[in-house]
């Protein structure tokens, strides 16, 4: 869930004169910088290693079907970003600008379907509309034994294009909320039409947000390993783990991780430069106007015939389906208290990983907000590295680097424990960093006129007005933690069973009903996490 | 002569290259009120940050006291300074009640609650002491600030544009507050400013700020009326300088001769300042200029006269000279006190050489 994640990116601050940051105090850079070589680490090992291998890791890229990995993991990337955006650019447009009837109602459905993990849906997906899914049995009566193979790229795209597009609807409809009417106004009056306006005026005015929306789509699936494992399209991450897992060549899965994470970063550079050098926000000050409500009339009702659409395939249908297989999971005995000790696993490891991405990213965070400087730049920088890096390449190279250096860490909680923080961190970050900008150095500064210590004035002023901020960030984590796959299943001790991969391997072993109980468990627990974000866009109108 | 409370020496911090205080001097007796007074950008609140100690000088010294707490080897942190600090959004900790804010600097004071008593009955707030700050109005937040710089006995209050939140009618009100306030504490205290009436106000003296250096420091009505630069001046309020030449101890202008004796030699290439209640108009059919604009200020008019020199002069004068624009008038200048004449920007010295015409000091320069 990488909206938070965006909404944190480190932004210039204007205003007031410019003073040169002090220079931070040890207490706060030096965490702060060991935190950032930590993030760094599985990175430069994973660079190491493929180097180290040489000519033999150049050979195997070469030698193996390299090219078609990344022609196939780009072509997804790009179908499901257009996809997504083609989809949540009229759904975002029609909730927060038109009088479509239950407007408010499909503003929160159209972004539930972010609750469902990837591999539930792909589970969902495989169950259903299967070549021997339920759809063929209720169609067997009439003759139909074997439904057209959908799996692989068909599958994915349907799938993660389901699951993703409330990432670019959230983006988009933040937009909307925020853009100046007056501007619409002003190219009504100047002659241009409803039409001309928007395509003029109002689309360009998005632009930076769909590029936003798209980049956080193109990573989720571009990192995405569950469902293209279970729909078996060989894109990066499920060739990675098959060259890991089964054939256990362990040069080539660091090589391919390598170049998966430069895919990344070109994605995440791409963005950079779409945003060009336009400003997009409101020039002048004054009271924010709500948007203004465009009538349908005879649209009003296709409208919501496209609103039931998109709800009933991205969420009505693969819910009941689930529902459907819990059911006959539970009726048919399957084992509830296994279910419980992975649930328990679950909470424990996710616990954990808030607690300490909280603490790591907390140095930084004070860093990057009262001592901007190039310190402050440069492990911000390196600690952004999550929001890019695949699951999957952090976990191979903790796995390398436990079972090379560390044997002692190897496959063992805190070591997966490290990979969450990695991955999560800036999540933790960006949340710290919010509230700590809400609290004026001013407050800090009269603490101090008033007689006390630099980390007392922490204790006392700082940490109690940011701890909301704080507990919100630590939650996000836990979530995220929740529905992880890759890491969880690479990084996990030996007979060590979450909720997550559980449903992993009774889905790939394609027991439905023995899949779709924690499933349900699980998605439960993630509506708290688009609750989280719903608040938090809530609060931002 | 007792030490100074304050005193800054060569004060110099630079912010990306440029001086944002420039070699500043400045000194402050016990008790007295300082307004430093200046355009934003001009360097004030920089000043004011770095004898709070929130800002470590690149240049000078500050002694408190007797002792150097910044400089080239001491600096000492904030929280040792004793220095109370009122912040122009009041910055009070919105997690405490009135109460609590007020005590955090009496932490270890064993007689904590009678002064935080006594801050609040000072500032007018008893009553309030179990409030939030987000439940206050705008005054009173700024009296919980004051309180709270005051409950520790600070040597010094430092306030940072203290009225600059408040809406107008309520400024008015807290200014004269604030000014009972600091005198009843009989604190020494600086406050910033960007606001000539506010300085005049509650200041007993007043620095001008440019450009990161003090232009005059003086009682407000000397900055006015005698001002030893262009800048000090124009700042302070609206002016006509009028070319003028000194010639047997009589400066005379296109007008007429102003009077004032001077002991000067002659000298040509002169303006002399004239502020508009020093300028009087009388209609004339034979007048020197006409009625350019006329504006109504409270129970006075403004006008703006053009001489048939083409030169302006602007004169304030009671409402009940009514002239409408194109009137032909009479300029006399009516002073009551000894005018200042500048040469080169700068204020010239002129020695009184007749009897004053009104006050004696009215010749001083520096």
């Amino acid at each position: 869930m990488r909206v938070a994640e965006l909404a944190h990116a480190p932004t210039v601050r204007a205003g007031g004169p410019r003073r040169r940051a002090p220079w931070p105090p040890a207490i706060i850079w030096a965490p702060a910088v060991l935190v950032g070589l930590a993030v760094l680490l599985p990175l430069l090992y994973l660079a190491w290693r493929t180097i180290g291998a040489g000519t033999e890791a150049i050979d195997l890229l070469f030698r193996y079907r390299t090219l078609g990995v990344v022609l196939r993991s780009l072509f997804l990337v790009a179908t499901v970003t257009a996809t997504t955006t083609l989809l949540a650019l009229p759904l975002a447009w029609l909730t927060v600008r038109s009088d479509l009837p239950f407007r408010r109602f499909w503003s929160v459905i159209t972004v539930v379907p972010l609750v469902i993990p990837s591999y539930v849906g792909a589970l969902m997906f495989v169950v259903a509309l299967g070549p021997k899914g339920m759809l063929q049995g209720y169609l067997e009566p009439l003759g139909v034994n074997r439904l057209p193979d959908l799996y692989g790229y068909p599958g994915s795209l349907i799938t993660l294009s389901l699951l993703s597009f409330p990432y670019v609807l959230l983006t988009i409809r933040a937009a909307l909320w925020r853009l100046d009417p007056a501007l619409e106004e002003s190219s009504r009056s100047l002659g241009h039409g409803p039409w001309a306006t928007f395509f003029r005026v109002t689309l360009p005015q998005l632009r930076p947000a769909i590029a936003s929306g798209g980049l956080l789509v193109a990573l989720y699936t571009l990192s995405d390993f569950g469902a293209v494992s279970l729909l078996r399209y060989e894109t990066f991450t499920w060739t990675i783990y098959i060259q890991y897992g089964s054939a256990f060549n362990r040069t080539l899965a660091a090589a391919l991780s390598l170049v998966l994470v430069a895919v990344a970063v070109g994605i995440l550079r791409m963005e950079r430069a779409s945003r060009g050098r336009w400003r997009y926000y409101r020039s002048a000050a004054g009271a924010a106007r709500d948007p203004s409500i465009v009538r349908l009339q005879r649209w009003r009702w296709p409208a919501f015939g496209f609103f039931t659409m998109v709800a009933t395939f991205s969420l009505a249908l693969p819910m009941s389906v689930l529902g459907y297989w819990a059911v006959r999971g539970i009726a048919a005995g399957e084992p509830l208290n296994i279910l419980w000790s992975a649930a328990a696993n679950s909470i424990y490891v996710s616990a954990l990983a808030a607690g300490a991405t909280v603490i790591a990213g907390l140095p930084v965070a004070v860093l990057a907000v009262r001592y901007p400087g190039w310190i402050a730049a440069m492990v911000e920088r390196v600690t952004y590295i999550g929001f890019a890096l695949p699951g999957i390449a952090i976990a191979l190279s903790l796995v390398f680097f436990g079972a090379n250096y560390a044997l002692p860490l190897y496959q063992t909680t805190p070591l997966l424990i490290f990979a969450y923080v990695v991955l999560f961190l800036p999540v933790a970050i960006g949340s710290a960093r919010t509230s700590l900008m809400q609290v004026s150095p001013q407050l800090e500064e009269a603490a101090r006129s008033l007689g006390r210590r630099p980390l007392r004035v922490f204790s006392t002023i700082t940490l109690p007005l940011i701890l909301p901020g704080i507990l919100a960030g630590a939650g996000m984590v836990f979530l995220l933690t929740m529905k992880e796959l890759p890491a969880t299943l690479i990084l996990g001790p030996i007979g060590f069973k979450t909720l997550a991969t559980s449903i992993w391997s009774a889905a790939s072993e394609a027991y439905f009903a023995r899949a779709a109980i924690p499933a349900l468990l699980l998605i439960v627990v993630s509506s708290f996490s688009v609750a989280l974000i719903l608040g938090r866009e809530g609060r931002a109108r | 002569m007792s030490e100074p409370v304050i005193r800054c020496t060569d004060l110099t911090k630079r912010f990306r290259g440029v001086n944002a205080v420039d070699h500043l001097d400045l000194e402050l007796e016990s008790g007295e009120i300082l307004a430093l007074l200046g355009p934003s950008g001009c360097g004030k609140t920089t000043t004011l940050r770095l004898i709070a100690g929130f800002e470590v000088p690149d240049g000078g010294t500050i002694e408190m006291g007797g002792r150097v707490v910044a400089g080239p080897r001491a600096f000492m942190a904030p929280e040792k300074r004793r220095v109370g600090m009122v912040f122009q959004e009041y910055a009070l900790f919105p997690h405490m009640s009135v109460e609590k804010n007020v005590a955090y600097g009496l932490s270890k004071d064993p007689d904590r609650e009678r002064k935080v008593g006594a801050a609040l009955e000072l500032v007018g707030l008893t009553g309030l002491e179990d409030r939030s700050p987000h439940e206050l109005s705008g005054g009173q937040q700024q009296r919980v600030a004051l309180a709270r710089a005051l409950a520790p006995g600070p040597e010094v209050i430092l306030l940072d544009e203290p009225f600059s939140n408040l809406d107008p009618t309520l400024r008015g009100r807290m200014r004269v507050e604030v000014r009972r306030i600091l005198r009843q504490a009989g604190v020494t205290a600086i406050f910033v400013t960007h606001d000539i009436r506010e300085a005049g106000n509650i200041g007993d003296q007043i620095a001008l700020i440019h450009q990161g250096r003090i232009e005059q420091v003086g009682a407000p009505n000397d900055l006015y009326h005698r001002p030893q630069t262009r800048y000090t001046a124009d700042f302070m309020g609206p002016a006509t300088f009028l070319a003028a030449e000194i010639e047997k101890g009589r400066i005379v202008t296109e007008i007429g001769v102003i009077p004032q004796h001077v002991d000067a030699p002659p000298a040509a290439g002169m303006q002399v300042m004239l502020r508009p209640d020093d300028v009087h108009l009388h209609a004339s059919a034979t007048g020197q200029g006409a009625i350019l604009f006329q504006e109504l200020r409270g129970g006075f008019f403004h006008y703006r006269v053009r001489l048939d020199s083409g030169t302006l002069v602007e004169s304030q004068i009671l409402h009940t000279h009514d002239f409408e624009v194109g009137t032909r008038v009479d300029v006399t200048i009516e002073p009551g006190h000894a005018l200042v004449c500048f040469q080169d920007n700068t204020a010239v010295n002129l020695e009184p050489s007749g009897p004053p015409d009104h006050s004696a000091d009215a010749h001083r320069h520096a």
